[in-house]
């Protein structure tokens, strides 16, 4: 198992007190695998992944559990190890590709940066991976890019040259943190299509953060829901499609539009994601569930699994098995 | 680039007919005959009369003006009432110590201002940051003449450590080549001159640099926050880059082009620190000289020294764009 | 919808802008750093109103008996050459200090608002000539045009005024320009303008209580500036003139004693920094109180 991240809680401090944005937290990302974390903004999806990255803000920490990478524990590295890793074994890329870039570095040199860093290259012989790594993700004539400062490229373009620069030093996973929101949706495709590719042929595990179900139908295999920082339902990806179990998880695929069916109006959750500082009792999700039953409000329910399947809900209670 | 800095040459002439203009105004139209003050109380009516027809005062304002302005174009800034030389001689004999003290203050401004900044930046919320906060509160809430006599009360009084007056002692002042005496002493080798030139120039100017300072600090602690949380360096930080060099290369080259927009703005404000850090310390620079032609309402030199003041600010706000476009890849003037 | 919830709705209109006022107010008193300023100026406004009961000697009268003497019982600060009591004086200066800053600033920010609003809202050419001269002005160091200014006018707290309120008119000029160029093209403004209101009504009217917040932290910083700037006058011997007495002025006077009395120099510094950095801890307050940003 190359990524394992086991009942992990993140807090962050804040002037009213802790805020647990991440709460008991666990999945596992094979090798070579696309692993997709789905959920609203504010599920607790971008702290996971920074608190796998080491990347927390000052304020937030990690307070429990355990996060292993091939099998150590990258919570008990010191900040020397974890930079060692990070950019090299690990990597990631971010939402905003128009300020994600140094705007006053050229790209040849933010993209060398970590190449000379961590794979202990020339500066020539960097440049030519950089070189290399630019044609990889499609970008024409390379070798004159490379001398653009990030301003000269269009967001597409941009974003390219971040996961050109997060995939040089052949890191055994990439976290992509919504790497196709801010984009226009042809340009999205494309973008997806790259990282797919290069799954392909470089063998590297992605763990893709999004929001958006489409994406995770394009290009994931296995899919972990996130809701109020814990999971509520996981699954390969054509079960979750064709059957999901978690009424939120139902509600997020009826929210999706969709060509073949003819529907009046798109579905919408009833309600707003509760306040972390103010949750309700229970199940996180009960107030907005359309199956909301009495126990809900009452009991949080554990997480279950069947079949490699596993889902948060009480409706499941007596068919699925408690797992710990 | 050349085309724009031309463009941006040619614009100094309205700002310079503007300033002449205007201080123009206030010398001879509102100010005081200066025929009394520079005679004296005994000068008869005759003498003052013969004094104002000598120097063009009895011409009407708007031929005064024409006439200076022609002078002006030729080089010729008038003589001084009093010691009767040009004008531009009088300046430039006093220019160089003005620049020698702006130049040490400016350099002890930055380096301090922005390490403060960073410093506190960086370590936001900490003692240091407390401490260089409240530091540069107070350099900015404190006249510079007073810091300028308490260093004098501490340092050459109590303690006895430093000079509070002039530039040098009077027997090792260095023959005159750039009138600068850090370097005419290191010219001439003689290193008795160019420790006492050091000593000389180290209070006028912390005292003249504690304003500034102050400002820079504020300024890069700001920005360097604000870039700081930018995306771009948490790219960084993801390529597992030290934290040092992160705040080097990655957050501090974008957060200068503010920060000299600030350094620029206050060597400009430097000139005006400058009239009253002379004044403390008997500077002989044009500072003083210019507070004492005021006082004495000697027109020419006030007159020059304001053009020239007014000069080296439209100057250095050309030289910060140039840097910007230096700084920043982003900004291309055509 | 309910009757309560139409109530509710109603009320939730008209208390709007005091809340607006009132959650400015309380972000500007939980910054620390703007409460010690405030308290510092409150400080100083009692001082200045009820000195003359506070001050144990008349600020003026000399007796060359006991001139120059060190801080004692009988004077707290010392006296100075002409043996007049340094702490009564020192009291007294706070009146000229905090009508000078004042009343400074109150005349700059009169001329540089209507300057700056019709160059702001006109635009085109009164705009280049207004913002031009504006540059001009800002071209020369304004300590050395306040003395220029001072040496033509002759001495005196008005004439202080009127200089200190020339040379720092054009930085209100451009903070009103600015602010009213970033909203003149905004719907509400459009909006007035097509109802048929005049330039003047929607200038007074519709604009510039909107760009009001950063006007008055300008002009509070510009206190601080302004009592700086009076001390600088007052040091060179072209401030206010007896019998006012006046913190800048005693220390010119005291300066050709520094070693012999350097007592005299130091109180009246600390009463121009502390009245200084309190007008300038209130500006950085107001102005992370205004700044939504810094708010939330």
């Amino acid at each position: 198992m190359l990524l394992e991240v086991k009942n992990v809680k993140t807090e962050f401090k804040m002037k009213k007190g802790m805020v647990k944005a991440v709460n008991d937290v666990s999945f596992q990302c094979e090798k070579g695998e696309i692993l997709a974390i789905v959920g609203e903004s504010g599920s607790g999806k971008s702290v996971t992944s920074l608190s796998i990255m080491g990347l927390l803000a000052r304020n937030a920490k990690v307070t429990e559990g355990e996060i292993l990478f091939k099998g150590e524990n990258l919570l008990d590295k010191s900040a020397s190890e974890m930079r060692a890793i990070r950019g090299n074994q690990i990597s990631m890329i971010f939402q905003e590709p128009m300020t994600s870039l140094n705007p006053v570095l050229r790209i040849g040199d933010q993209l060398t940066e970590s190449i000379i860093l961590h794979m202990k290259l020339s500066k020539q012989e960097a440049m030519q991976r950089a070189v290399e790594m630019l044609e990889l993700v499609g970008i024409p004539s390379p070798s004159q890019r490379v001398k653009d400062y990030p301003h000269q490229m269009s967001g597409g373009m941009r974003q390219r040259v971040m996961i050109a620069m997060a995939l040089a030093c052949n890191p055994e996973l990439l976290i992509a943190d919504e790497p196709t929101t801010a984009l226009d949706v042809t340009i999205q495709a494309q973008i997806l299509d790259i990282i797919y590719r290069l799954r392909e042929k470089l063998g590297m595990a992605v763990l893709l953060i999004t929001h958006d179900l489409g994406v995770v139908a394009e290009a994931a295999d296995r899919v972990v829901v996130m809701y109020c920082g814990k999971v509520v339902e996981e699954a390969k990806v054509e079960e979750l499609f064709e059957k999901p179990l978690h009424p939120y998880t139902m509600g997020l695929l009826a929210s999706i539009p969709r060509a073949d069916e003819d529907k009046e109006k798109l579905y919408m959750i009833k309600g707003m994601v509760p306040n972390p500082m103010n949750m309700p009792a229970g199940c996180a999700f009960s107030d907005r569930c359309e199956k909301c039953m009495s126990i809900c409000k009452e009991q949080e329910p554990a997480i279950r699994e069947k079949d490699g399947r596993k889902v948060r809900c009480h409706l499941y209670t007596n068919d699925l098995e408690v797992i710990h | 680039m050349i085309k724009y800095i031309i463009k941006r040459l040619l614009l100094l002439i309205p700002v310079l007919l503007g300033v002449s203009i205007i201080i123009f105004a206030i010398m001879r139209v509102f100010s005081p005959d200066p025929a009394g003050i520079v005679l004296g109380q005994h000068a008869t009516e005759e003498k003052m009369v013969e004094w104002r027809a000598a120097n063009g005062l009895d011409q009407p304002v708007v031929t005064q003006y024409v006439e200076y302005m022609k002078g002006v174009f030729k080089g010729d800034f008038g003589t001084s009432y009093y010691s009767k030389k040009p004008v531009a001689k009088e300046i430039f004999s006093r220019f160089p110590a003005t620049l020698e003290l702006a130049f040490c203050a400016i350099i002890i401004a930055s380096v301090f201002g922005m390490s403060l900044g960073v410093l506190s930046a960086v370590k936001k919320n900490s003692w240091i940051d407390n401490m260089s906060m409240v530091l540069s509160l107070v350099g900015v809430s404190m006249p510079i003449f007073w810091l300028g006599i308490l260093l004098i009360i501490f340092f050459s009084g109590t303690l006895g450590w430093l000079p509070a007056q002039g530039r040098i002692e009077t027997l090792l002042r260095p023959e005159n080549v750039t009138g600068f005496y850090l370097i005419d002493s290191l010219i001439k080798g003689n290193m008795e001159s160019f420790s006492s030139a050091v000593r000389h120039l180290v209070l006028p100017s912390i005292a003249l640099a504690m304003y500034s300072m102050a400002i820079i600090a504020r300024m890069t602690r700001s920005t360097m926050l604000e870039t700081l949380s930018q995306d771009y360096i948490r790219t960084a930080r993801a390529k597992g880059i030290v934290e040092r060099k992160v705040i080097r290369k990655h957050a501090l080259s974008n957060a200068l082009i503010p920060i000299v927009t600030v350094i620029g703005i206050q060597l400009g404000s430097l000139m005006g620190g400058a009239v009253l850090t002379e004044t403390v310390f008997a500077w002989p620079g044009i500072g003083k000289y210019t507070v004492e032609a005021i006082m004495k309402s000697d027109f020419p030199i006030v007159q020059g020294v304001v053009l020239l003041v007014a000069f080296i600010f439209v100057m250095m706000n050309l030289v910060v764009d140039i840097i910007y476009a230096f700084l920043d890849p982003r900004i291309k003037y055509s | 919808m309910s009757e309560a919830q139409m109530n509710e709705n109603k009320q939730g209109k008209l208390e709007k802008p005091e809340s607006e006022i009132k959650q400015m107010w309380s972000a500007l008193i939980q910054n620390k750093a703007a409460v010690v300023g405030m308290v510092i100026i409150g400080f100083l406004i009692f001082i200045a109103l009820f000195g003359k009961w506070l001050m144990p000697y008349d600020p003026n009268y000399a007796d060359l008996s006991v001139n120059k003497q060190p801080p004692s019982v009988a004077h707290w600060f010392g006296t100075d050459e002409q043996g007049r009591d340094i702490f009564s004086r020192v009291i007294d200066g706070t009146r000229v200090s905090l009508v000078v800053g004042l009343t400074a600033v109150s005349f700059a920010l009169c001329i540089g608002t209507v300057l700056g609003a019709i160059a702001g809202y006109k635009g085109g050419k009164i705009d280049t000539f207004i913002m031009r001269l504006m540059d001009i002005m800002m071209s020369i160091p304004n300590i050395l045009l306040a003395i220029t200014f001072m040496a033509a006018l002759g001495r005196g707290i008005d004439k202080a005024v009127i200089a200190i309120g020339l040379v720092t008119t054009p930085e209100y000029a451009r903070i009103v320009r600015g602010s009213i160029m970033a909203i003149k093209d905004s719907e509400y403004v459009q909006a007035a303008k097509v109802i048929g209101n005049s330039d003047t009504k929607i200038i007074f009217k519709h604009i510039l209580p909107n760009v009001l917040s950063p006007i008055i932290v300008r002009a509070t910083l510009g206190i601080s500036t302004a009592v700086l700037e009076t001390a600088a006058l007052g040091f060179l011997g072209l401030g206010v003139q007896p019998p006012y007495a006046e913190w800048g002025d005693m220390l010119g006077r005291a300066r050709v004693f520094i070693f012999e009395a350097p007592y005299m120099l130091i109180f009246p510094g600390i009463a121009i920094t502390l009245t200084v950095m309190a007008f300038n801890l209130l500006g950085d307050g107001l102005r992370d109180a205004f700044d939504p940003k810094a708010r939330s």
